[in-house]
């Protein structure tokens, strides 16, 4: 009798015809937009210099002899655009400035965002608003997105950055303070039996968290090769040796990567929270509700993290807060709240952070109903954090264009070209006034510098620093929208 | 296997004996019968013959086994042979071998008379240890490793075969992976047609493939040059005019086999210790038996019943005789390993290339419909 799992020949009678080209479509090579082969610059360099281009670029089709093959001075012309929206330019990690009067400034969400989508379309592209990007790997709201061409944008600013951003940047100088003028010694930490698992996670958020790649690489390495060691006592030896070579201070570290990870994951939470219960439809009572509903669960939670909570108390607390969750009634909601911080705030750390977060609840849970609520939150220029974005989220997309093909400008407000002086009748000059002030400043007197200043003034002519930024702003999109469509996008 | 019009294949076997035990090797049992100095001389004669008789403008001489590294002064003899006597033929050489046997200064030799070489690795250390034991029953995955690592050193473009059992399927992208990280670029993977299979087995192997459709998009992506025929070849069977039957290699016309012992077959496949008589189409004494080559031959292009209706049969390779032989044990019946095979993988495969193709992938367009693509790959991965 035959097997029931052995194999017999079965013709397949339905197969849906593939969507790329069959030997009897036209040769997309010969279409006008593809696009050269991309030589490698290596391969170009042996190529031109054999001469094999010359006969290699005949292509036996007529038509498709301009795509079949770049000629090296085409493949140079398109080297030599480049992405003028480099993640270096983004500035992040990013760490909010506390203080200070000679901030310059920026050009707000509104104004950025229509110029780039007006270039866009001025480019032929048709970006769709607010296009909601997702993969394997991510998942963010971008500015805008023409699916067709795969060519996009990101305004980055406070409004979408999210916590990991700002933490990373503290990380950093934290860390480098760590590192800077300290002897080469291991700074503290001394793995052994007891603490060897958590050492291990520790290093994992050291590693994750590194400097650089190089160093990220290095650390990876040389941490993934003392871990297979099996004899502890060399295994130990092992870490001690990684720690004196990267002056990693512990305590440092461990803050870092701990809260590092928690912004993020912050985020992340947050972003899935208000996705999952907003939608096109909400209105602003709706979106109030859930910023409230998330902060009051976020507080919470950042009280349950206290070292003292028990886990007794962490699981009363939560299932407490899920009950005045669910309440419909908003006054005994924000009734119930208030014993329950009350009840937590003895369990309060010193985290400015904390207290911050939990006062702007107060604040907009103190309002007396619902339209209170949401003009506090107004007031407090709370903003829903459904579009925030992860330093991960920031770093995956600088190499989009590799991983995916598809081509996102993460452009940011605290580009220092898209900055401008802020209009004053002292500081607004045109550039010909601030040459000729330059001039008389190291040739005359400084009572004809100042004359000259206040003469300059009162000249109505002025030049539009925003103006220039607008422009400054135009001109960049329209050189990533080349750069994209010469890398690969079409 | 395919040859153009105006190519000639021929096999020289030049021993049954290998130092190796694969679990899955077909040639039967190992005995030490190297083919004789006066038999070579004899192929080479009948082979240079066959070639002016029909006006052949290429010849590829492939050296095969056994493991045809044991007999390499044999190899080198019957190579310089044809390098002196080629004439206005143009002469290839192509050798399969496990590697275990290579030395530096042999790998000199055999580069110096251009014998391109294709390494045997059936993936991870583990896999390759299981799956090629030594006569000693030890595993030879150092021995092959260190073999890879010379050929690289010499020819970054060395192909390596890779054989898929169903004991080794559901590692199949770790398995490609692994020889990839290896620093080779061509990959061609292959079925072990003689294999028992199930239908679970060709679950497992479609789960890994889905694995390797992933990695295969990535390094598309990431606009890596590589081959990897269980996926290349596919997308090739609908972006390439597919072979008319006369384009095949044409079992028996277009390429044949000389058994040690100076028999011809029509493949490699059907030269084992075990002799078949029904497919040995002549001596290299006599030539060739033509009634028994034109059964053959007409026997493996026979329309297959079986395949009537089948929406991916010109995609299918269901015509390969020495694939249905080891699968069926007749070259007429279509194999129900390559059927099943086929049903898995060219789905998956499509779906990746669907996916590139909506991306115009600059990889994909060019890898799949550029005329001049395998040259110009070929030189940047040898650069």
């Amino acid at each position: 009798m035959k097997k029931k799992n052995t194999l017999s020949v079965k013709p397949l009678r339905r197969y849906n015809t593939p969507i790329y080209p069959s030997y009897l479509d036209k040769n997309p090579i010969e279409h006008p937009d593809t696009l050269p082969y991309p030589f490698t610059y290596k391969a170009l360099q042996a190529l031109a210099a054999a001469g094999i281009l010359v006969g290699a670029s005949c292509s036996p089709t007529k038509e498709g002899s301009n795509n079949l093959l770049a000629t090296p001075q085409q493949e140079v012309v398109q080297d030599s655009l480049t992405n003028p929206f480099a993640f270096e330019n983004l500035r992040i990690p990013y760490r909010p400035a506390m203080f200070g009067t000679g901030m310059p400034a920026r050009l707000s969400r509104e104004d950025a965002r229509t110029v780039i989508y007006q270039v866009f379309v001025e480019e032929g592209l048709n970006p769709k608003k607010n296009y909601h990007y997702k993969n394997d790997s991510i998942s963010v709201v971008l500015d805008g997105f023409d699916p067709k061409s795969n060519i996009g944008y990101i305004w980055v600013d406070g409004y979408n950055m999210g916590g990991g951003i700002v933490a990373a940047r503290n990380g950093d100088i934290k860390r480098r303070s760590a590192y800077e003028g300290r002897k080469r010694t291991v700074l503290g930490w001394y793995p052994g039996d007891a603490n060897l698992k958590e050492f291990e996670e520790h290093m994992e958020l050291a590693v994750k968290y590194a400097d650089n790649d190089s160093l990220k690489i290095e650390l990876g390495q040389q941490f993934n090769e003392a871990k297979l060691i099996d004899n502890p006592d060399e295994k130990i030896a092992a870490y001690r040796a990684i720690l004196v070579e990267h002056r990693i201070k512990s305590t440092i570290q461990r803050k870092i990567g701990i809260t590092m990870k928690a912004a993020e994951e912050r985020t992340r939470l947050a972003r899935d929270y208000f996705q999952k219960h907003l939608n096109e439809n909400s209105t602003q009572a709706d979106k109030a509700r859930a910023y409230t509903n998330w902060m009051f669960r976020n507080s919470v939670e950042q009280y349950l993290q206290g070292e003292d909570v028990d886990e007794t108390t962490k699981q009363q607390m939560r299932d407490m807060m899920d009950n005045i969750l669910d309440l419909e009634n908003e006054e005994e909601k924000i009734h119930k709240y208030d014993v329950m911080i009350s009840f937590l705030s003895i369990y309060r750390a010193a985290s400015m952070y904390k207290i911050y977060d939990t006062t702007k609840v107060m604040q907009v849970f103190k309002a007396d109903d619902m339209n209170g609520v949401i003009e506090n939150m107004q007031q407090l220029e709370i903003e829903i954090a459904d579009q925030k974005l992860t330093l991960q989220e920031a770093q995956y997309l600088k190499n989009i264009h590799r991983t995916e093909q598809d081509y996102i400008a993460q452009i940011g407000a605290r580009d220092r070209r898209f900055h401008y002086s802020q209009p004053s009748i002292f500081m607004n000059f045109t550039k010909e006034e601030e040459e000729k002030l330059q001039k008389i400043k190291s040739t005359g007197t400084a009572w004809e510098y100042q004359k000259a200043r206040r003469e300059f003034a009162n000249n109505d002519e002025k030049r539009d620093p925003k103006a220039e930024a607008l422009k400054a702003l135009e001109t960049q999109v329209r050189q990533y929208i080349q750069w994209a469509k010469q890398q690969g996008a079409y | 296997m395919s040859c153009s019009i105006h190519q000639l294949s021929a096999t020289f076997h030049l021993t049954h004996q290998c130092n190796l035990r694969c679990t899955y090797c077909y040639t039967g049992e190992k005995l030490n019968i190297p083919m004789s100095k006066a038999t070579a001389d004899k192929g080479i004669d009948f082979v240079f013959e066959e070639a002016r008789k029909n006006g052949i403008e290429k010849l590829l001489i492939m050296f095969f086994g056994g493991e045809p590294l044991i007999e390499k002064a044999l190899l080198l003899y019957i190579a310089d042979r044809f390098i002196r006597e080629k004439g206005d033929i143009e002469v290839n050489f192509q050798m399969s071998t496990n590697g275990t046997l290579l030395m530096p200064n042999l790998l000199d030799e055999l580069l110096r008379r251009r014998i391109y070489i294709s390494l045997s690795i059936d993936g991870s250390p583990e896999i390759t240890d299981r799956q090629r034991p030594n006569a000693a029953g030890k595993g030879t995955s150092k021995a092959i490793e260190k073999a890879g690592r010379l050929l690289l050193s010499c020819n970054p473009a060395t192909n390596v075969t890779c054989v898929i059992t169903p004991e080794s399927a559901p590692h199949v992208a770790e398995s490609v992976d692994w020889i990839y990280g290896q620093g080779f670029r061509y990959i061609t993977t292959t079925l072990d047609y003689s294999g028992a299979w199930t239908t679970d087995d060709m679950q497992q192997l479609k789960a890994a493939y889905q694995k390797l459709a992933v990695w295969y998009e990535r390094k598309m992506k990431a606009q890596e040059r590589f081959y990897l025929s269980s996926f290349d070849e596919r997308i090739q069977s609908r972006t390439m005019n597919p072979l008319k039957p006369t384009e095949r290699c044409l079992i028996g016309y277009k390429q044949f086999s000389i058994a040690p012992d100076g028999e011809l077959y029509p493949c490699i496949t059907f030269v084992t210790t075990e002799k078949i008589p029904e497919f040995m189409i002549g001596h290299v004494e006599h030539g060739f038996n033509e009634d028994c080559r034109d059964y053959i031959s007409r026997a493996s292009e026979k329309e297959k019943p079986e395949c009537a209706g089948c929406a991916i049969k010109d995609r299918c390779s269901s015509w390969c005789a020495c694939v249905n032989y080891m699968s069926t044990g007749s070259v007429e019946q279509a194999s129900p390993v390559v059927c099943h095979h086929e049903k898995i993988l060219m789905p998956i495969v499509d779906k990746v290339a669907n996916r590139l193709w909506k991306k115009r992938s600059r990889m994909f367009v060019h890898k799949h419909y550029n005329p001049v693509y395998p040259i110009i790959s070929h030189i940047e991965i040898t650069a």
